[in-house]
């Protein structure tokens, strides 16, 4: 690793395809030591920065740097120090899930003795040791997606790319790779540069959020920065006699934001933090009766959202 | 380097042993069973005598079978979805060329050999003569030289049709095309002529004899060379990964 910065450093990046501006000048700083999650729509570049970073694509203006090597010029360093899960597993489905590894071993120059260990340690993390000899286009997309998962951790890298690694997964494999990303991220200090649409999972693996749109950066920050920025304080209201002349008085508060009325329950947004009592007070005194309060947050689903719109 | 050539050729080898489809199975016993039992079969001691049929086996194998593996194992792998994955590792360029190719080469050239002697086998049992029947030691060499020139230009061939073409099915056909289409319009043409026409049958007999098989057989190996070196040089240019994601 070269001296200085972060583990990845972007400046002014760009990428064009013909008239295309796929990543239109990206400035940003990864961490080291980070679940960095990276997040966009369809065609927002978050997969064409990543080939940038691997070395892959040649950038047409601005400067990107992983743990100070330029991947274009230094891809082998670059590469070398990085795994990679991308837009798909990458896994070949002929072989078996341990020569899958044992490829990737011999590419990454593992020892023999080390390789042979180190594969039957992820293999075992990942609850694929049984099925080791089983040829890997046998599995289902979950497995094959942990095995691809244990493939980029093979050669312990300081940094690992995650293109939409549970995209097309069902709900329990997709909650198995989260628990492995979320174990990774705990106990190895490994970077990860997580590409998502989803956002719990954002919500749940990273500290640090960056949202593009059009190749260019919207915003970045933890998701409660975030939410800072474009959502407002909630509050939750359930009761009984919470019709709309209620909603009326609540939208008529100057705090008050705005509210969605459901079946018995509404949620007010209000223009800055405060005390909820004024609300409930007034809905008591127009004869509702109040059965639970709570304090709400925006999900980072509706922070993307409101960003998106905003940026349109 | 060569370690890391030798890692993609046991990737390939791995592939192609635990990937044995039906119809890798099939095309395998079709080849076998045309140049190994039927063709000399059919020709009986002619088989080990005459440089065409020789000459041709030394061509067209290596054209099917590098034609076939090659763009497996570049156009197959994008078509597969591992070829970026394959990129993003540490592995240079050159390493990845030279492995896919050189295995389809050496799978290619192997072949040759491996037909020629099941070939023998199949012309003896078939003669019943009381010396067997062997082939000239020229002519045999000459057949693998051939072989391993064809099997190259096939590679470096494929290796281009591998990059632009849409599916790994396209970049088989395209290869075998480019090479066998020239060759089968050459042989045509030359056969009908010959047929139709006695004097330009006896004029190119007439330049055979006074140039000489030999000289034949070393210019068009030659041209082989010169060839094989230009695509190879070319591919070896072309094949970087910059250019290889390209939408």
């Amino acid at each position: 690793m070269r001296e200085g910065g972060g583990a990845i450093r972007l400046d002014g990046l760009s990428r064009t395809f013909g008239p295309i501006r796929a990543v239109d000048g990206l400035t940003l700083d990864v961490p080291v030591g980070t679940v960095f999650g990276f997040l966009g729509p369809n065609g927002a570049g978050k997969t064409t920065t990543i080939n940038l970073l691997l070395g892959l694509l040649e950038p047409s203006d601005g400067t990107a740097t992983v743990f100070g090597f330029d991947p274009w010029t230094d891809g082998d360093e670059v590469r070398r120090l990085t795994g990679a899960v991308l837009e798909h597993s990458g896994v070949y489905g002929q072989l078996t899930a341990e020569e899958n590894l044992e490829f990737y071993g011999r590419v990454a120059r593992i020892a023999p003795d080390e390789r042979r260990a180190r594969i039957r340690e992820l293999l075992g993390q990942m609850g694929l040791w049984d099925r080791r000899g089983e040829r890997a286009e046998t599995w289902s997309r979950g497995m094959q997606q942990r095995l691809a998962l244990a493939r980029a951790l093979l050669h312990r890298p300081r940094l690992v790319f995650l293109d939409e690694p549970t995209a097309g997964l069902d709900v329990m494999a997709a909650g198995a790779v989260r628990d492995d990303l979320a174990s990774l991220a705990a106990t190895t200090g490994t970077t990860i540069f997580l590409t998502t649409h989803n956002m719990a999972e954002a919500e749940r693996l990273c500290p640090i959020v960056a949202v593009i749109r059009a190749g260019h950066l919207v915003t970045m920050g933890s998701p409660d920065e975030l939410r800072a920025r474009t959502g407002h304080p909630r509050v939750e209201i359930t009761g009984r006699g919470l019709d709309e002349a209620a909603v009326d008085a609540l939208r008529a508060l100057p705090l008050v934001a705005g509210v969605e009325r459901t079946d018995g329950h509404v949620v007010v947004d209000l223009v800055a933090p405060a005390d909820p009592a004024p609300l409930v007070s007034l809905l008591v005194r127009r004869g509702v009766e109040v059965s639970e309060v709570r304090r709400g947050r925006a999900s980072l689903e509706e922070v993307f959202v409101t960003l998106m719109e905003e940026d349109r | 380097m060569i370690r890391d050539l030798l890692t993609m050729v046991w990737k390939e080898w791995r592939s192609v042993t635990r990937g044995s489809s039906r119809r890798q199975l099939l095309f395998s016993i079709v080849l076998l069973a045309l140049w190994a039992v039927l063709f000399p079969l059919q020709m009986g001691r002619d088989w080990v005598t005459d440089p065409v049929p020789m000459g041709l086996l030394g061509f067209a194998l290596p054209v099917v079978v590098v034609g076939t593996i090659v763009p497996d194992a570049i156009a197959g792998e994008r078509e597969r979805h591992t070829l970026s994955t394959l990129l993003a590792s540490r592995l240079p360029d050159r390493a990845i060329l030279y492995g896919k190719l050189g295995f389809g080469i050496a799978v290619g050239w192997l072949t040759v050999p491996m037909v020629l002697a099941i070939a023998l086998v199949t012309v003896n049992l078939a003669a019943l003569e009381a010396a067997p029947l062997v082939y000239d030691a020229a002519m045999a060499g000459c057949v693998l030289i051939l072989a391993l020139l064809t099997a190259l230009l096939t590679g470096a061939i494929g290796i281009f049709f591998s990059l632009r073409a849409g599916t790994t099915q396209d970049a088989q056909q395209q290869t075998v095309l480019a090479l066998m289409f020239p060759m089968l319009v050459i042989g045509m043409g030359l056969t009908a002529l010959g047929a139709s026409n006695p004097e330009f049958r006896r004029v190119l007999g007439d330049w055979i004899e006074s140039v000489g098989l030999a000289t034949i057989v070393l210019g068009a190996m030659a041209v082989l060379v010169l060839a094989d070196g230009v695509l190879l040089r070319a591919a070896d240019r072309r094949f970087r990964r910059g250019r290889l994601l390209q939408p």
